[in-house]
């Protein structure tokens, strides 16, 4: 080829060949497609968003915040709102400590055969159904007792002890070594250690971890179905009956042959997508600033 | 355990076999010749919808994941790529029921009256799995199943392959670039290659989320135990089949098939991200190994 011949630099300040134009707009196109896609991704979001609000928003007064779908009159969501409210915090203590302990016993305490053995079960765990948790919980406390709130809290914390568990192991890795080693040298234990200097320094990011848990048991309906199965009557600390929750009353009144009904699904998926979104833009935006400065 | 134990008379009883064989869900199956009434509990129609909707998804997903995870990984700016990334995980963290929603009224319709109308009236025409029923096209299909469960893979899709484009070395790419190359012929040459595997364990992953979503597709696919003859037709996933009818269900024998659909599932899944995360673990070694 001629082009070898000559030095680069010369190289350099030539006009482009025909074909390296060619190989210039294949660049130029591929980061446009890439654009495209990536506006395409989003596009669902914004639109979710906008109808939710459009099609929710009519019906969403005060009294379909005060009054329970069986009341004979103006029916409203309370009962679900107070059920969810009920059920995710009382899961979220059922797995919330359970998932700390396990999550900060694999990262700082377990050999690491016991951990990586421990942390692919989490794994798995996590790749599993939210619904195999609804049947797991039906055919055992549910098959037992019937249907219930607490039945509906243990369905929902299988679903969030790995999130907790896997948030928590990642949270402590990010905590520098030198730390631990500079309390070891000093003298103090390994336990005292972990509690004094390890889960100080992590604090924020365990909270980020049950936070997110809970948003997630917030949103979920699936383990809900068949084991707090909802109930139009405002249920307040009856945990051995039948509960609403805000995903089941969306899910349920969606099916039903009714205008008003389905419009009240759209009001109550306003109420929780502000909580869930909100929740996910607190904890999430936080870090997302902090590695944009 | 429970569940295998709670299933037990499907197999027992009715056989493994036939549950994965037989194309009908009735306990009490009349047969419109004879007249003879049987019990009739079979999988298929549901392996088949939950099949059919996934790879749907994925074959939507996968591609403009990857394209997505390229552009932040590679072409965008920093701080455009976090604020990206960002709103792609606020997707993630939608609830199903939302999803759901919002696909049952709005996106259902829309599908049907554009991409459902324009593959039917082209593909369709040759290929019997992509034709519609023209006197009532329905807007409750595996197809629409599948288009709702790619936006919701999407974000995991996109995840992992940008941690993974991330994590090729940037000594291979300033080789190839140093020789010349623009930047997509160092992403396509260098960038993918490297990173295949990863991206695979990724979408694999995702294809298990996708098979065990429960509500969203319950709410879009039609809700009807048939083997669909074409995708623009409702169907019944093995997750949406449980969700709807679990609960009111009191034959022992068909109880017993739904919690075995259930084992079905949870079997399918575990063994997905098992076999991935083996595989990951391996990989990992084998580099801080070499």
């Amino acid at each position: 080829m001629a082009t070898s011949a000559r030095s680069a630099g010369a190289r350099l300040l030539e006009a482009p060949t025909g074909r390296e134009r060619a190989r210039f707009r294949a660049d130029r196109m591929i980061r446009i497609v890439a654009l495209g896609a990536t506006l395409l991704t989003i596009t669902p979001l914004a639109a979710i968003i906008v109808f939710v609000v459009a099609r929710g928003l009519p019906t969403l007064t005060i009294s379909f915040l005060v009054r329970s779908a069986g009341a004979p009159d103006n029916p409203g969501a309370l009962n679900a709102i107070v059920g969810s409210l009920q059920m995710v915090p009382i899961a979220l203590v059922m797995s919330g400590f359970a998932g700390l302990l396990a999550g900060i016993y694999l990262a700082e305490f377990a050999g690491s055969r016991v951990a990586g053995a421990f942390s692919f079960i989490v794994d798995v765990l996590l790749g599993v159904p939210s619904i195999i948790a609804g049947l797991l919980v039906y055919s055992t406390l549910v098959a037992v007792a019937g249907s219930s709130a607490l039945a509906g809290s243990v369905a929902l914390a299988v679903v969030m002890f790995p999130i907790v568990i896997r948030t928590t192991v990642e949270v402590l890795r990010l905590v520098p070594n030198s730390l631990r080693e500079a309390s070891l040298a000093l003298g103090v234990s390994t336990w005292r250690t972990v509690v004094s200097v390890v889960l100080q320094v992590a604090r924020a990011g365990l909270l980020t971890g049950v936070m997110l848990a809970f948003a997630r048991g917030f949103g979920e309906t699936a383990p809900l179905l068949f084991t707090a199965r909802g109930s139009d009557a405002l249920n307040i600390g009856h945990l051995s009956e039948p509960m609403s929750a805000l995903p089941l009353y969306v899910y349920q009144n969606s099916r039903l042959p009714s205008d008003f009904f389905v419009s009240q699904a759209w009001s109550a998926a306003i109420v929780l997508l502000a909580i869930v979104l909100a929740i996910n833009v607190i904890v999430r935006g936080r870090s997302v600033n902090a590695r944009v400065d | 355990m429970v569940l295998v134990e709670q299933s037990w008379p499907i197999w027992t009883e009715y056989g493994i076999l036939p549950f994965l064989t037989t194309t009908t869900w009735a306990p009490n199956y009349v047969d419109p010749n004879t007249g003879v009434t049987s019990v009739q509990i079979g999988a298929v129609p549901m392996i088949a919808g939950t099949v059919l909707s996934a790879v749907i998804g994925l074959f939507v997903a996968a591609p403009v994941g990857v394209l997505v995870a390229i552009f932040l990984a590679e072409f965008a700016p920093r701080r455009l790529s976090l604020i990206l990334t960002f709103i792609i995980e606020l997707i993630a963290a939608i609830p199903s029921v939302v999803i759901g929603l919002w696909g049952l009224y709005i996106f259902a319709p829309f599908v049907r009256d554009t991409l459902q109308w324009y593959i039917a009236s082209t593909i369709g025409q040759v290929i019997p799995l992509f034709a519609e029923d023209p006197q009532r096209p329905s807007p409750f299909s595996v197809f629409t199943a599948g288009m709702v469960l790619a936006i919701m893979i999407m974000p995991m899709v996109i995840a992992i392959t940008r941690e993974v484009i991330r994590s090729v070395p940037l000594s291979l790419r300033e080789g190839h670039t140093g020789l010349g190359a623009t930047h997509w012929e160092t992403i396509r040459r260098v960038v993918l290659p490297t990173a295949r595997i990863g991206i695979l364990g990724g979408i694999m992953l995702a294809f298990g989320r996708a098979v065990g979503e429960t509500i969203a597709v319950t709410m879009v696919i039609g809700n009807i135990d048939q083997v669909p003859p074409s995708v623009f037709q409702p169907g019944q996933t093995i997750a949406s089949k449980i969700a709807t009818n679990l609960g009111d269900i009191t034959d022992r024998i068909e109880l017993a098939g739904l919690i075995g659909l259930g084992v079905v599932l949870l079997f399918v899944t575990v063994t997905l991200s098992a076999v991935v995360r083996v595989a990951a673990r391996r990989m990992s070694m084998s580099y801080s190994g070499g």
